[in-house]
């Protein structure tokens, strides 16, 4: 395959993974537009190798390098901060009171520390098993499991989302 | 059926559409970072290219100048480094330390050429020796200006405290709307453009700027994305301070339900929001920047809609 072939066959790929990637990297960031610039990054690091990629399964592949740059932006890119007085007032004060289930989930989400927001990503979206994800992560199993079992426990605590797994649970 | 089957089920269902505009891959703008990356892999390339031909040169001529003049012999390490260039930096052999730094966040001056560079020692640094002496290089680009950040103090393993250090850096021409880059990873950085904000007024009857400090990354961290402040003050109040934050931060989000009033602001759309009960926060984007602006009571004293009004319109928004 020369260069051209290369990059046509990329394009193609992306052409028709880009959804589902993109919701991938939705599920890390919380936000469309930092995810659509989480997965343009990833997909800029993977042209260059992307013959060798090709071969394997680029979908988790690619689901492993949205995890790791994600965790590295934040050590890397986003961790100066100020300090703020109060935090801008939201209207709508509750937010499961649409008892929307994107919301709920969503809000359970973004109260997760990335980390585990990562692994749950990996584990069941990019449906690796544990010890996948602990390679991808550079952590341990018992890390794997540990951070699962915390967010899992995390999401329970909240009574609208322990009430929506229990129903998804008796399908 | 396993206990995560319902999890996963629920996280594919908790993604919400996908927004019509980001249905489609960016191909155009993949490419375009596709080409900026190989365009930096390639400058880096040859910037080590020329380190290792030109640093064992550099090292002997040094050497050898200072065999000859005797006067220069006595000279401390820390003029020696504090003339290097950025290829020298990276060069003679004697240099045994990784001495580069990284940078969070930019402020750009009214004159487009004036930056403040926000530094710390990389998390993955060396670790604390000495003292704390940053030096920029820049490297102009047509899309995006890379800074390369420096530790120029004697050890070469200098570092800061626990806030981040302001570097002032002087661009060959205007910033213009190109990206800041941080050559450390290569990471594109937050932006703050003074030209983006009111012109607050000085002298008797105006305010004057407090020095704001930053803090450093901490390992425990899990707070918020980085962010900029700038805030003013003047005898009797009311203090004003602006907030600048990348567009996506979890405290630049657009307030929920329709705003008490709207303003033009350097150009810009801006949406008054009651704040915190007592007070109103006008909030305006500029590009991928959201910048929030609340006008803080003295002590005692309340702040209606038309107080705000009034002090907004003192700085040139209406």
């Amino acid at each position: 395959m020369d260069d051209s072939d290369a990059v046509r066959d990329f394009e193609a790929y992306v052409a028709v993974a880009w959804p589902r990637l993109l919701r991938s990297a939705w599920l890390l960031t919380g936000d469309w537009h930092r995810a659509e610039d989480l997965l343009q990054t990833v997909l800029a690091r993977v042209y260059s190798r992307w013959p060798r990629v090709r071969d394997g399964v680029p979908d988790a592949y690619l689901r492993a390098m949205l995890a790791t740059t994600y965790l590295n932006w934040w050590r890397r890119r986003w961790r100066a901060e100020v300090p703020t007085d109060r935090i801008p007032e939201r209207s709508g004060a509750d937010p499961h009171a649409d008892a929307d289930v994107r919301d709920v989930v969503r809000v359970a989400l973004r109260g997760l520390p990335r980390q585990q927001r990562a692994v749950l990503m990996l584990r069941f979206h990019a449906d690796l098993t544990e010890a996948a994800t602990a390679r991808t992560l550079g952590i341990s199993l018992g890390t794997v499991k540990s951070y699962t079992a915390r967010a899992l426990a995390a999401l329970r605590s909240d009574p609208a989302l322990r009430a929506l797994l229990t129903e998804e649970a008796q399908r | 059926m396993r206990a995560e089957e319902p999890l996963a089920r629920l996280l594919d269902q908790a993604v919400p559409d996908i927004p019509d505009d980001l249905r489609r891959p960016p191909l155009a703008g993949l490419r375009s970072r596709v080409r900026r990356r190989r365009t930096r892999r390639t400058v880096v390339a040859a910037g080590v290219t020329l380190a290792l031909v030109a640093g064992p040169t550099l090292w002997y001529a040094s050497t050898s100048d200072r065999s000859d003049r005797s006067d220069r012999s006595d000279r401390s390490d820390r003029s020696d480094r504090s003339g290097r260039t950025g290829s020298e930096t990276a060069g003679g052999p004697a240099v045994a330390v990784d001495d580069r730094l990284t940078w969070w966040m930019a402020r750009v001056g009214r004159d487009d050429r004036t930056l403040t560079v926000y530094v710390s020692r990389p998390a993955d640094g060396t670790p604390c020796q000495g003292t704390w002496q940053p030096g920029a290089t820049v490297s102009p680009g047509t899309g995006a200006v890379t800074i390369a950040v420096t530790d120029d103090s004697p050890t070469g393993t200098g570092c800061g405290d626990d806030k981040l250090t302001p570097l002032r850096v002087t661009l060959p021409e205007p910033l213009a709307r190109r990206d800041l880059v941080d050559a450390y990873d290569n990471g594109d950085r937050p932006v703050y453009r003074e030209a983006d904000l009111p012109e607050v007024p000085g002298g008797t009857d105006g305010w004057w700027e407090v020095s704001t400090t930053f803090s450093s990354p901490r390992p425990a961290d899990f707070g918020p994305p980085g962010a900029w402040a700038v805030s003013y003050t003047r005898p009797g109040g009311p203090d004003i301070k602006i907030r600048g934050y990348p567009a996506g931060h979890d405290l630049a989000a657009v307030p929920e339900g329709d705003p008490v009033d709207t303003v033009e602001v350097t150009g810009m759309r801006g949406r008054i929001d009651p704040y915190g009960g007592d007070r109103f926060l006008l909030r305006w984007q500029v590009a991928d920047t959201v910048y929030l602006l609340d006008v803080v009571p003295s002590e005692g004293a309340t702040m209606s809609l038309a107080t705000f009004r009034d002090v907004l319109s003192r700085i040139g928004i209406s």
